[in-house]
């Protein structure tokens, strides 16, 4: 079909974004999870906070990349979403030094929730590109 | 030339119908597995309150989430049925397309 027939509702799918989200948000999951395995001694926020900055500066990439897209509303409203929850849970290791095993658990599971719609998304985009 | 319009529309009609068939399969799957993932995580929440592994401030800014969660959620869906209508209707417009060039011999 020629080009400008063609109807566009939603971003065009892209494999180097979906591995970027599904790489990020691993690396959140995995914060999470060395930090519930670490003595509390060992939780200090000084100790992980290069890791917070690297996955904080790739949520700004995914969300850089997307508002270069074209019909991207839907997708910056989740990265914001994303960006927002993961910025005050890194403020509040960062303000309060350490982190509760319960804390942990829940930040784990709240931010998991933040991701899967992205991720999910980007997975649309890739199952119905075939038009 | 032979263009029978009622033909056209009744198989550009069927493509749109092919495509989404499948549409309320994938929302309903959407929707279904971000309904049990709240589950766990409230049911997550309130246990670490009711041992008082997390503080009250913290437990309602974690159901403050869940609001925005549920707003990610709710994009996401309509990613998924935006997509799903955009293939419906390029597969709708590539019937009208390859029927015109058929008629006008480009076929």
């Amino acid at each position: 079909m020629c080009t400008s027939c063609r109807v566009t509702l939603v971003p065009e799918y892209s494999a180097e974004l979906e591995n970027q989200i599904a790489a990020t948000a691993k690396a959140n999951d995995r914060l999470y999870i060395d930090l519930l395995d670490a003595p509390p001694s060992e939780r200090r926020y000084q100790d992980v906070h290069s890791r917070y900055n690297d996955i904080e500066a790739e949520i700004n990439s995914i969300e850089l990349q997307n508002q270069a897209r074209i019909k991207n509303q839907d997708f910056l409203a989740i990265i914001k979403n994303l960006r927002e929850a993961f910025t005050e849970a890194k403020k509040y290791h960062k303000d309060r030094e350490t982190l509760s095993n319960g804390e942990i658990l829940a930040y784990k599971s709240t931010m998991a929730g933040f991701w899967k719609p992205l991720y999910v998304s980007e997975k649309a985009l890739k199952m119905k590109s075939t038009n | 030339m032979k263009f029978d319009f009622n033909e056209v529309v009744a198989n550009m009609l069927q493509a749109v119908k092919d495509v989404t068939k499948e549409n309320w399969e994938d929302v309903k799957q959407t929707s279904g597995s971000y309904f049990e993932e709240r589950k766990l995580r409230l049911d997550l929440l309130a246990t670490l309150m009711i041992s008082k592994e997390i503080e009250k401030e913290f437990f309602l800014k974690r159901l403050a989430d869940e609001k925005k969660i549920f707003e990610s959620e709710l994009h996401s869906v309509a990613i998924v049925t935006k997509a799903t209508a955009q293939k419906a209707a390029n597969a709708a417009a590539d019937v009208l397309e390859t029927a015109v060039f058929k008629a006008i011999g480009l076929r």
